[in-house]
């Protein structure tokens, strides 16, 4: 067997039976990892692999033989870069937090690591998650594993080159408005933005802290469920996170397609930028749930046109002022001319932060301002409230929500990195759910002539992730 | 009552506008976000943890206490306590600022529409109040503290931050820099007296920063002057002091510009307590504009109608009430009611003594005169006192039933201070009873008697100081413990009987 192809949940059935050694599993990514190192062009998914993963390997093997049970004893996962892990680096892809050591672990990786999780390495992303593209990191872009010429997504680009890659069984990223989803659809992945508040914040390097929301790269869905009833669930130190059990995720079986009130928004549907193709895949998409029983119906729902818009006043507001304390003062980089606090602010933020990234702190500031923009933020915040009250209404009359993930396939490295209008409306598709705050998962649904993979969302209702993942576990039975 | 002064200056008529915000740090157990420990002082940087040093990731949780006290403080002054409430945060780049914004209330205070009376008079004079309206009272973390030396590095202690503080905001009532500095004396008595706040001017507890402008008529037209926001204020004098000295260069600015002041514009200053002179730090020009944003980590929440309840039971009687009430039940004097009510615990521990007794304007006496020197003496808390309450009743009860005499209690009273034993105690151990039983003294006198014949001859002799000294060996004869009166009147009596 393949240990680089083998799911989360058949290495952890091989490590129970004994056929497998978490040491000969975390040394055979390490393996795949240097060996594309080497090659033209490489993945470049991560930013840095763990020394210590082979240690904890072997020290995981030892207790499972001393009768440790832990669910994810000896498995291994790859982590964003803006997830802070307890003694490594966190620089969220950015010059500005180049030598900051984070001093404590995130809850999420905490929990992965009281579960027996082994952290393989950090991987690369947009600046402070900021990017469609993963081109956007002071460590350089990262490719697509199924074509290189390609961008893999971002901004958690780099967590899904490594699942898509071979190079770990399942990662963790993170969205504001569909950066997860997105890499997981130009990748060939499930890639899952649970509901707001499934998954504990604290320890997530804040971009729109109102959004923003950890997910999950697999390239089976059971492993999704694994990984999610182990992590998710009430944390004391975030206030937003939900008090639910998520334990019934660690197995999932199939849901009954037959009956299902599935709803399709027509808004998105008459959308001039969708690609033919992708519109073939999925009507294709469609035409299977109808095909078992289904009930698929058009629905409206006027304001997701301005979704987008409202997006991107709220996460820009969020994130001027997340990064406001990226100050040069007690950690990271620091440049100073000697002239006083503000000069030094200027200089250090000036060469810290990329063009991208002063670009979002400039406009969030500037609709903060009431000054300047006069109510613009408040508009943002009221859009807002109607697109979370006209998406649960949705969720009245039916289970699901299908949409495209993405209007486009998988792009060129280098085609839209000067077009930040092109580069935002990548998230055409996925912004709305997180403004509505609700679960969606990206489902590989397909593939186009040229082979590049198309995904196709699953959205549900709130803390809707049980019903939407065992959506994805009967499509999968199928493929 | 609340009629405004009106001032002259040369040809010029003003009158001097104050509003004041105070900054108050609560004495709650954990800082406002996190469960670091809240404590004043310590070795820099040793109470801090990701949240209150907002490290990348960190997520701020609040502090139930912190809602309860800010409740509590907004019932002591008069204010409605929201039941919805929200954070905020608010942005400004300083090193002290550890996430370059404080978290704070904007649009959804906790606490509005209160109010305080300040005493205008003085302390042995009968009170004349003068209302002045709170507009609002919010949340609000606290910030680090920068030490600068001079010529070298500049270095921060974070053990501040992310103390929980509340900033009470006032409409302009104040109409003089005495008002102002009395309004803070006002809030700052009040919420000491509720313990939400040590009141410690000097550690920085609490800060007051004045917004004064002045209204000048000139020739029938009316001007406003620019407003001026004087920073951090931490004396009562420094308040005073300040804006006396702003409404003198206001006028004096007036008369060379007669420039009108403009809304959300005004001149940022500090007040350099050495030179007597108040320093510039944003001119007037500068629109201050903190971006204000909803605080995304932290839920949006409502009290519930218990939460409110227990923080409005916990507010207890207030100073000035109290006072009324001292006044009228125990029969005292303005300036002892005002000395027993400066603090609660004082009040609480007289009232506590003065229930127990027979006497309570003598149980006032003794705690005023006796109890409170040795605190001043000692520099020690009621706390630290080896006696309770029950011992200056039991003391006092003593005294008003003659079993000793005042004299005596005094020697009482030095005796328990040391050893913490009961009045009874120690009058019985020293066998200090006074003895007025009559016929005991009779005895007594008849023995003093038949043993001073000599004295007896002298008396018939037309010497009647010996009256003095008689009874001076009756007290010596019963070991001072006669009553003085009795033996005085049994002497003289048997003396009327020889003639
Ligand atoms: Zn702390």
């Amino acid at each position: 067997m393949n240990i680089c192809e083998m799911s989360l949940l058949s290495l952890k059935k091989a490590l129970d039976s004994g056929t497998l050694t978490s040491e000969a599993v975390v040394k055979a990514y390490r393996d795949a990892w240097e060996a594309d190192q080497k090659s033209a062009l490489p993945l470049n998914g991560y930013i840095e692999f763990f020394e210590d993963a082979i240690d904890l390997a072997r020290e995981a093997d030892v207790l499972r033989a001393k009768g440790d049970a832990r669910p994810l004893l000896g498995l291994p996962f790859a982590v964003k870069d803006n997830i802070s892990i307890k003694g490594k680096s966190c620089t969220c892809g950015s010059r500005i937090l180049r030598g900051y050591t984070a001093p404590y672990n995130a809850t999420v990786a905490e929990r992965l690591l009281a579960a027996g999780a082994i952290p393989l390495g950090r991987t690369n992303m947009d600046e402070f998650a900021m990017g469609s593209s993963t081109e956007y990191s002071s460590y350089g872009p990262s490719r697509n594993p199924v074509n290189r010429e390609l961008t893999p997504g971002g901004s958690s680009g780099g967590s899904a080159a490594v699942v898509a890659g071979g190079q770990a069984p399942f990662s963790l990223g993170t969205e504001t408005g569909g950066s997860v989803r997105l890499p997981a659809s130009y990748c060939g992945l499930y890639g899952l933005k649970p509901t707001y508040g499934t998954l504990s914040r604290y320890g997530v390097v804040a971009f729109g802290s109102s959004l923003d929301q950890v997910g999950l790269f697999s390239r089976e869905i059971d492993d999704i469920g694994l990984a999610l009833s182990v992590m998710a669930g009430k944390d004391s130190k975030d206030d937003t996170s939900a008090d639910l059990d998520f334990s019934a995720l660690a197995n999932l079986s199939p849901a009954e397609i037959k009956g299902l009130r599935v709803a399709l928004p027509e808004e998105f549907m008459r959308e001039k930028g969708l690609d033919p193709e992708i519109a073939a895949i999925f009507d294709n998409a469609c035409q299977w749930f109808r095909e078992r029983g289904a009930v698929v119906e058009t629905v409206s729902i006027p304001v997701l046109e301005a979704a987008i818009a409202s997006y991107y006043v709220i996460a820009l507001s969020e994130a001027a002022s997340n990064l406001s304390r990226f100050d040069g003062i007690r950690y990271g980089l620091r440049k100073d001319p000697g002239e006083g606090y503000d000069e030094l602010y200027v200089a250090t933020r000036s060469e810290g932060f990329n063009a991208e990234v002063k670009r979002r702190i400039v406009i969030g500031n500037y609709v903060l301002s009431t000054h300047f923009s006069g109510d613009t933020y408040k508009k943002g915040m009221s859009v807002r409230a109607r697109i979370q009250r006209d998406v649960a209404e949705v969720f009245k009359s039916f289970d699901v929500l299908l949409c495209p993930t993405s209007p486009t396939v998988a792009f060129k490295l280098g085609s839209k990195v000067d077009d930040p209008l092109a580069m935002y409306l990548s998230d055409l598709f996925t912004t709305f759910v997180n403004l509505a705050r609700i679960p969606s998962l990206s489902v590989p649904m397909g593939t186009t002539a040229e082979g590049l993979p198309v995904g196709v969302q699953i959205c549900g209702p709130h803390y809707g992730e049980e019903k939407i993942l065992r959506v994805a576990k009967a499509w999968e039975a199928t493929r | 009552m609340n009629e405004k002064p009106i001032h002259t200056d040369g040809d010029l008529t003003y009158e001097i506008i104050i509003g004041c915000e105070i900054h108050c740090e609560l004495l709650t157990k954990t800082k406002a976000f996190c469960s670091c420990e809240n404590r004043y002082g310590g070795l820099p940087n040793t109470r801090v943890c990701p949240v209150c040093l907002g490290l990348p990731g960190a997520m701020p949780v609040v502090g139930r206490e912190y809602v309860e006290f800010g409740a509590i403080a907004g019932f002591a002054l008069g204010c409605e306590v929201s039941r919805f409430t929200k954070f905020d945060r608010k942005h400004y780049f300083y090193p002290d600022l550890v996430k370059g914004y404080q978290i704070t209330q904007y649009d959804l205070p906790l606490c509005t529409n209160g109010q305080v009376l300040i005493n205008l008079a003085s302390q042995d004079e009968t009170p004349r109040f003068k209302k002045v309206r709170i507009e609002r009272i919010h949340l609000e973390e606290d910030v680090g503290k920068s030490l600068h030396i001079e010529g070298a590095h500049s270095y921060i202690d974070y053990n501040r931050s992310g103390v929980p503080l509340i900033e009470i905001v006032s409409k302009p009532d104040m109409s003089s820099p005495e008002e102002a500095a009395l309004f803070m004396q006002t809030i700052r008595e009040t919420l000491k007296y509720i313990g939400a706040t040590d009141g410690n001017l000097e550690e920085g507890s609490m800060r007051c920063d004045a917004n004064i402008n002045l209204k000048v008529i000139e020739n029938g037209k009316e001007w406003r002057t620019p407003i001026s926001e004087i920073k951090n204020m931490n004396s009562f004098k420094a308040i005073r002091d300040a804006c006396t000295y702003e409404v003198g260069r206001q006028l004096a600015e007036f008369r060379t510009d007669r420039q009108n002041f403009s809304q959300g514009f005004k001149v940022t200053m500090g007040w350099d307590d050495a030179k007597g002179e108040t320093v510039v730090q944003r001119t007037k020009n500068s629109f201050i504009d903190y971006r204000f944003v909803v605080e995304p980590d932290i839920k949006p929440f409502t009290l519930s109608d218990s939460f409110i309840e227990t923080a409005r039971s916990k507010v207890g009687e207030l100073p000035q009430p109290k006072r009324d009430r001292f006044r009228k039940e125990y029969g005292l004097s303005d300036f002892d009611v005002n000395t027993l009510t400066t603090e609660r615990s004082l009040a609480d521990w007289f009232e506590q003594a003065a229930k127990a007794s027979r006497d309570p304007k003598k149980v006032a006496n003794w705690v005023l005169a006796e109890v409170l020197a040795v605190l001043n003496e000692r520099n020690i808390s009621l706390d630290e006192l080896k006696i309770t309450p029950a011992h200056i009743a039991s003391l006092v009860d003593t005294v008003v039933s003659g079993a000793i005499s005042s004299k005596q209690a005094k020697d009482v009273f030095a005796e328990m201070l040391e050893t913490g034993d009961m009045p009874e105690a120690i009058v019985k151990k020293h066998g200090m009873e006074q003895v007025s039983d009559t016929s005991l003294i009779e005895a007594i006198v008849a023995e003093v008697f038949a043993a001073n014949p000599a004295a007896l001859d002298d008396y018939r002799k037309g010497k009647t100081n010996v009256v003095g000294w008689l009874t001076g060996q009756v007290m010596k004869a019963s070991k001072g413990k006669a009553n003085p009166g009795t033996a005085t009147a049994l002497v003289q009596k048997r003396l009327a009987e020889l003639k």
